[in-house]
């Protein structure tokens, strides 16, 4: 399993604070499936407005939490829907997917690693 | 300090909410611009703002817009955020009425450093403010007595006489001079002169309403403006002022010192334009018949004051010496 948070970034984020790094992952883990269950949604429509909005608010997110690959990846998806382009979204989809199942498990041990 | 942070987005909005809390702010934070732009148009709002670019209802530069429309509001200093980095994105934020921009995800030093900026911008600003409320209030007021000076009571005077025009309403012009004041500044000098005119400007503005104007004229001169008050309220009124000048002696670091007020009154009863000239004339004239019936009370000019006052119609309202 590769690296997809940028844990040196995202202590440096949260200015080496444990309390506020806890409180942004709980947020985040609560935030991040419902974002990509819209996209998944939308994609399965071919809803090319809402992959490209959505899109842009997942991406920011993900930017937030120094999770850059992924932002690239999702940065990609949001790209093709502005330009209309109706190819690729699956694949760009499938990308994201496997970004999000390494991300989930890091944000969790990291939220155990807060806690203690 | 207050804060606005206004995010659509949850992670980049609790993060930023969660520093600035650590950092010592009072944070209010709002998921869209609509609501951002209500808080920071209340009087007590925030006047520190970090602004998402892209937001549902309103957006930053929306936001920015709003604030910028209301002039007489305290400044509010206001970021955009955005991830965007285009020249034209910016130019436009910029244009819209922001401040600064900070590009996301940032460091929270820097996030730190830019609104600390903004605080001392915003104390500049408020340094700015009471400078030029006082020059205004220097400009517009007598410095001895803190009344309103000569040509402030004039202009406030003209304003209300074409607002009684225009809603009918009467006003009263009340020209007041301060019996014998050469002989208090002569006997007891000049300190003891200016004691007394700084207490009788207190006993005068004590004795009229809130919105009641009063200025010093000249000298020991004074104007008072009573606002929609007629005849018969004038009559009162008149009588009160001079009793509250008449009736205590004014106490002075040297010794207590009686002082009693002549008064001349014109009414303009808003049926017709009236003039300042004319109605203020007829005011002299009144106080110049009480000057001559023996000082200490009040002379009504008639209505008709715009034809020469005329000895016969001012009326003596008030005893001469108590």
């Amino acid at each position: 399993m590769g690296t997809a948070l940028n844990i040196r970034e995202l202590w440096e984020r949260v200015d080496h604070e444990p309390e506020i790094l806890r409180d942004l992952m709980v947020s985040f883990l609560e935030e991040f499936p419902r974002q990509m269950q819209q996209i998944r949604e939308a994609v399965a429509r071919k809803d090319l407005e809402t992959i490209a909005t959505a899109g842009h608010t997942l991406k920011g997110m993900l930017s937030n939490v120094a999770a850059e690959k992924a932002a690239g990846d999702v940065d990609s998806l949001e790209r093709l829907a502005r330009q209309k382009a109706q190819n690729g979204l699956e694949k760009a989809l499938v990308q994201i997917e496997h970004d999000a199942a390494v991300l989930v498990t890091q944000g969790q041990a990291l939220l155990v690693e807060t806690k203690r | 300090m207050k804060i606005l942070v206004a995010d659509d987005e949850l992670i980049s909005r609790r993060l930023v909410e969660n520093l600035l809390k650590r950092a010592g702010y009072d944070v209010i934070a709002v998921e869209n611009g609509r609501l951002a732009a209500e808080y920071l148009s209340r009087a007590d709002g925030p006047r520190l703002a970090l602004l998402d670019w892209v937001m549902p209802d309103l957006d930053g530069p929306g936001v920015c817009r709003e604030i910028r429309n209301h002039e007489d509001h305290p400044y509010v200093y206001a970021i955009l955020l955005t991830s965007k980095d285009s020249k034209e994105d910016l130019v436009g934020g910029l244009e819209a009425g922001a401040d600064d921009y900070l590009t996301k995800p940032f460091h929270p030093a820097e996030l730190k450093i830019r609104l600390r900026t903004g605080e001392r911008i915003l104390r500049l600003e408020d340094k700015l403010v009471e400078a030029r409320e006082h020059m205004r209030f220097q400009a517009t007021h007598d410095p001895l007595t803190g009344l309103w000076n000569r040509r402030a009571v004039m202009e406030a005077l003209e304003m209300e006489l074409r607002r009684s025009h225009r809603e009918k309403a009467p006003v009263t012009v009340l020209l007041g001079d301060l019996d014998h004041f050469k002989q208090i500044n002569d006997t007891h000098g000049h300190i003891a002169g200016d004691e007394v005119l700084k207490e009788i400007a207190r006993r005068l503005k004590a004795s009229v309403r809130t919105y009641d104007l009063v200025g010093r004229y000249g000298g020991e001169e004074f104007l008072m403006v009573l606002v929609n008050c007629g005849r018969d309220g004038a009559l009162a009124r008149c009588e009160s002022i001079r009793e509250s000048v008449a009736t205590d002696q004014v106490e002075t670091a040297s010794r207590p010192i009686g002082v009693t007020v002549s008064i001349g009154v014109a009414v303009a009863c808003g049926r017709r334009a009236n003039s300042l000239v004319e109605l203020l004339h007829s005011a002299d004239l009144a106080l110049y018949q009480a000057k001559a019936e023996g000082r200490n009370c009040v002379k009504l000019a008639s209505d008709d004051f715009s034809s020469r006052v005329n000895p016969i119609a001012i009326e003596e309202i008030a005893p001469k010496n108590e």
